[in-house]
């Protein structure tokens, strides 16, 4: 008795052993994290510019974590939707679009190198343009960001919506275009009379071999938020609260930190809430965006 | 190795200079080409995977696999791409232009090495399935540091190659026209090189000629003319200071002389004109030819010749020789002979000749009448000797001779007679040896006559027969109708005796001794080869008289014909048979030539004059008997003896004699004498009145007086010739008592009548 026993025990451990070695296995294989982003000009900069936080992150939390760089913001929703992606870096009124996907645990906000938490656009033209006023703009042509950028795309739009301008009825024409520079280049070179761009846009112009002084700022958008990082509802909170630590942990004094914000153009993160972006999501309706 | 002129030579330079640089040049132009192509082709490549790698990154970043595909597929169309692929880190195929590697793992050498590639770079190449060569070019793909993948594009250099080729056909093309411009180039540049040097080429030969007058033209202020104007200062310098060629050559074919220059190996380099005159050949037939085989010494070949002295030191050779001429002509000639010098080297020979033949010939005549002159003065001197003892031994011998014939003949069966007759034969002997010096002398009177050698010589054997002895064979060779001579029958039997003996005496154990006679004609065999030099030309008869004996020594032959030479024994010769010979011959007008050698023999070939004249017929000898006379004789002469022994004489044989001692006294004795005078015997040399002074007056008196002249020694046989005529006669002394009856009788036409005892 006491033999079959021993042999029915050496056999159930022999048969269950694999399987019990397959789970600890499964245990020990961390899920891989992806935080998607939405550039709001070009995927290889975008991906350089954020690839070193994502770097950052990984190391923090002990994690590996790849970045995705979306097209759009239905690449982002679907994404969202099927749980394909656990953070997301973007613009204010993409986060106010898919704020439903979003922990409101999870929210953080990027600051300026300044350390200011919203930015604003600037309305460039040729300083021979004739171009004086926002009004001088209705008939010309113009060169917008892409939809995805806060600044270039809505920032603008309610600049000029303020001054009564309908990008679609009042300008010649308008096309999105990508980065500062693209815009910049397209403006002293008269493919467009007019564009927008980052606040720190004309500082990115210097290396490059034009006068500069034929560019004038014609206007400034009004501030809005700088970009989200939020978490997708479905990823757990001790693993929100380990990014949030990571990134609010950034420090520009430090000097690993402050190349790693350099990259990404910002001063460091900060805390936030949903209501924060209220008053943008008010202008957005406006606009008739949504 | 061809020689090319100068003009081909520099274009044949140029030409491949122009070749060799053309094709290096071409070559590395070409190599460089096409490695620059190559690599052009290749940064191109490069481009083109970076710009494949940059477009394709975002997609990547984005893992957009259908935009990596379009990317891809747009650039391998390009047929210079056959292939391009996105791996990832671990080597899967993320996108390829061949949707149907994606997702293949490649883990072959190439993915392994792109894989581990971290910048741009050409892989390995490889052949790809055509054969054609592909490289394999690598671009990592990273962004933010992170490698986000890699591409392997491939590379083909096939529309290179094409351009390549392209480029060197038409590289080829250049070069070829280069080439053939180049060569025409060079041929036109060497042209105008050339032909200036060609003309100071053919100034040089007219130079060379000995035209110092040409100048050649210059243009221009180059080298060539530089060196034109030196040549043309030169040429004038020359001018100046040179005689020219040819006034050398009029000096060499002007001199008298045959010059000749012969090389040190004996060839001849160059004749003048005399020397062509004196071959009878034109110079180029001479030239370049053995110096011995138009002119040869006896000393060619030898040490002693001129060159080999010349050559071996010798500064200047004079020599006298005898040379034989092609033609074989020999003559005689005086050789100078000198170094030609270039350089402080003997480069030659110059040998001078002086054709000295007729000098010599000249020469040896005057020498020959030298000595014949001194031989007529020793014969004078011989003669005028001989005549002075022949007058008075004659007197003498006459008187000897005339009693002892007339005691032999009054007393004939006396016992002293034989006594008389040794005295009679002693004077006779005595009688021949003055003859034989008054032969020499030539003052003895010749009986000449037309006769024929053979028949003289024939009448002869028998004699000579006993005189050379039975151990000696005589031979004795006629010439058929042998030409007829005047001579003395007498004095030729004299000289065929005197050489008979002379041919005994050479033949001591036997031999044999020929007596030869022959017509010859001088005027056709005398210098015609200049072998044969005779004194007389014409038609000449002659004895020739041989033995084959002992022969004679140079140093003897010379002598032979000297009085009083001889080599024999002191009483076997007197050393006057030859010289008597000689004296003889010359006497008849005739030469004699004598050919000995040692131990072989001796030939005497005696030439005499040939006369047309018909040969006196000999009638039968008349007896000699002596005659008896009455008529009345007159005897003159100074030596008393022979007056008295005529006186005793004439009377014996009946005649009325009157003598005289002298003409005075026999004109005195005439006119005292009433009868009538028949005849007179007078000497001829006598004090005062001579005999024929005598005879002269006699005859005024006696109109048809007979004389007979007798004398020792007749200083002009000349006269004696002229004044004999049929009423005189002329009897040498000493003379047989019988010799003056014939002649009484003749002179008288007296009946033979016999001696009365």
């Amino acid at each position: 008795m006491k033999q079959s026993s021993l042999l029915i025990g050496f056999l159930v451990i022999f048969l269950v052993a694999p399987f019990l070695s397959l789970a600890e296995q499964r245990a020990t294989q961390k899920e891989r994290i992806k935080i998607a982003i939405l550039p709001c000009a070009d995927v290889v900069k975008t991906f350089e510019q954020y690839q070193p936080l994502v770097n950052y992150l990984s190391a923090e939390i002990e994690n590996e974590i790849s970045l995705v760089v979306l097209k759009n913001v239905q690449e982002l929703s679907s994404l969202l939707k099927q749980n394909k992606v656990q953070f997301v870096l973007h613009g204010p009124h993409s986060y106010i679009e898919l704020a439903r996907f979003y922990s409101q645990q999870s929210l953080v906000k990027s600051l300026t190198p300044e350390g200011e938490d919203t930015s604003s656009a600037l309305i460039i033209t040729r300083t021979d343009a004739n171009i004086l006023s926002l009004h001088d703009l209705k008939g010309k042509s113009m060169e917008l960001g892409q939809t995805t950028s806060g600044l270039k795309w809505m920032a603008a739009r309610l600049l000029l919506n303020q001054a009564g301008i309908d990008i679609n009825r009042d300008l010649s024409f308008y096309s999105q275009g990508g980065c500062c520079t693209d815009i910049i280049l397209d403006v002293y070179f008269k493919k467009f009379d007019a564009g927008v761009i980052c606040q720190h846009g004309l500082s990115e112009i210097k290396d490059q071999e034009i006068d500069i002084s034929q560019i004038k700022i014609l206007a400034q958008t009004p501030p809005i938020h700088n970009i989200v990082f939020a978490a997708n509802k479905s990823v757990s909170v001790d693993l929100i609260q380990k990014t949030i630590d990571a990134l609010l942990a950034l420090d520009k004094q430090n000097p690993l930190h402050k190349e790693i914000l350099h990259k990404a153009e910002c001063g460091g993160f900060a805390r936030t809430t949903d209501d924060h972006y209220n008053s943008l999501r008010a202008k957005i309706k406006e606009l008739g965006d949504y | 190795m061809p020689q090319f002129s100068l003009r081909i030579q520099l274009t044949l330079l140029i030409s491949i200079l122009i070749i060799a640089v053309v094709s290096v040049t071409g070559f590395l132009n070409l190599q460089r080409e096409e490695k620059f192509l190559i690599n052009e082709d290749h940064r191109r490549a490069f481009y083109i995977a970076e710009k494949l790698a940059n477009d394709a990154k975002p997609h990547l970043i984005r893992y957009d696999r259908s935009s990596i595909y379009k990317v891809l597929h747009d650039i391998v169309e390009n047929r210079h791409i056959p292939y391009a692929m996105i791996l990832d880190v671990d080597g899967i195929v993320l996108m390829h232009n061949k949707a149907g590697e994606v997702d293949k793992k490649y883990t072959d050498q190439f993915s392994k090495t792109a894989l581990a590639t971290k910048e741009t770079t050409m892989g390995s190449a490889f052949r790809g399935e055509n054969g054609i060569l592909i490289h394999d070019i690598i671009v990592p793909i990273s962004a933010a540091g992170i490698r986000l993948g890699t591409l392997r594009m491939g590379h083909v250099h096939t529309e290179i190659k094409k351009v390549i080729s392209a480029a060197k056909r038409q590289l080829l093309v250049i070069g070829c026209v280069s080439i053939l411009f180049g060569i025409v180039l060079a041929n036109v540049i060497t042209y105008f090189v050339a032909r200036p040097i060609k003309g100071l080429i053919d100034a040089t030969h007219r130079i060379g000629r000995g035209d110092l007058n040409f100048e050649i033209v210059e243009r221009g202020q180059n080298e060539i003319a530089t060196l034109a104007r030196s040549f043309n200062k030169m040429t004038a310098d020359l001018k100046r200071t040179t005689v020219s060629q040819q006034y050398l050559d009029n000096i060499f074919n002007s001199s008298a002389d045959s010059i000749r220059v012969i090389s040190p190996d004996g060839i001849v380099t160059k004749v003048n004109r005399s020397f062509e005159t004196l071959l009878g050949l034109y110079g180029p037939d001479v030239v370049g030819k053995g110096c011995s085989n138009f002119l040869k010494y006896p000393f060619c070949g030898q040490k002693n010749c001129f060159c080999k002295r010349i050559q071996q030191g010798e500064q200047f050779v004079r020599m006298e020789s005898e040379a034989i001429l092609s033609d074989g002509r020999r003559i005689i000639v005086n050789i100078s002979a000198s170094p030609l010098i270039e350089n402080g080297e003997i480069v030659g020979v110059i040998e001078s000749i002086q054709d000295i033949t007729a000098q010599k010939k000249a020469e040896d005549k005057q020498q020959q009448l030298q000595a014949q002159f001194l031989q007529a003065q020793k014969m004078e001197s011989v003669g005028r000797l001989a005549g002075g003892v022949a007058h008075d031994f004659n007197n003498i011998l006459s008187v000897i001779l005339g009693y002892t014939d007339l005691l032999i003949l009054k007393n004939s069966y006396h016992e002293d007679t034989k006594l008389i007759e040794i005295i009679n034969k002693s004077a006779r002997k005595a009688t021949i040896l003055i003859r034989q010096l008054l032969a020499l002398s030539r003052k003895q009177l010749l009986e000449v006559k037309v006769l024929n050698l053979n028949t003289l010589i024939d009448d002869m054997l028998k004699m000579l027969g006993r005189l050379i002895g039975e151990d000696i064979f005589l031979e004795f060779l006629p010439w058929v109708d042998l030409d007829n001579i005047r001579a003395d029958p007498s004095q030729i039997e004299q000289i065929i005796m005197n050489l008979a003996v002379n041919a005994r005496d050479a033949m001591p154990k036997g031999g044999k001794l020929s007596i030869e006679t022959r017509n010859v004609d001088l005027s056709a065999s005398a210098g015609e080869n200049g072998k044969v030099d005779y004194p007389y030309t014409g038609s000449h008869v002659q004895l020739i008289v041989t033995d084959n004996g002992s022969g004679m020594t140079k140093d003897v032959l010379e002598n032979i014909f000297e009085p009083f030479y001889t080599t024999k024994e002191k009483e076997k010769g007197t050393g006057l048979g030859l010289s008597t010979v000689y004296a003889i011959v010359q006497q008849h007008k005739g030469f004699i030539k004598v050919q000995s050698d040692e131990k072989k023999g001796t030939s005497f070939i005696i030439h005499f004059p040939v006369t047309r004249e018909k040969e006196n017929i000999q009638e039968g000898s008349e007896k000699d008997v002596m005659r008896y006379g009455e008529e009345t004789i007159l005897v003159v002469d100074d030596e008393n003896d022979v007056t008295v022994m005529l006186e005793d004489l004439l009377s014996t044989f009946g005649y009325r004699v009157v003598a005289a001692s002298s003409g005075e006294e026999a004109l005195q004795l005439k006119q005292q004498f009433a009868g009538r005078i028949d005849l007179l015997i007078t000497d001829i040399t006598m004090p005062g009145i001579n005999g024929w002074q005598l005879a002269r007056q006699l005859r005024n008196i006696e109109e048809d007086l007979k004389v007979i002249y007798i004398s020792g020694y007749i200083k002009d046989i000349k006269h004696v010739q002229e004044m004999l005529h049929p009423q005189n006669a002329f009897l040498q002394k000493p003379f047989a008592p019988n010799a003056l009856m014939k002649q009484i009788g003749k002179l008288l036409g007296h009946q033979k009548l016999e001696l009365k005892s």
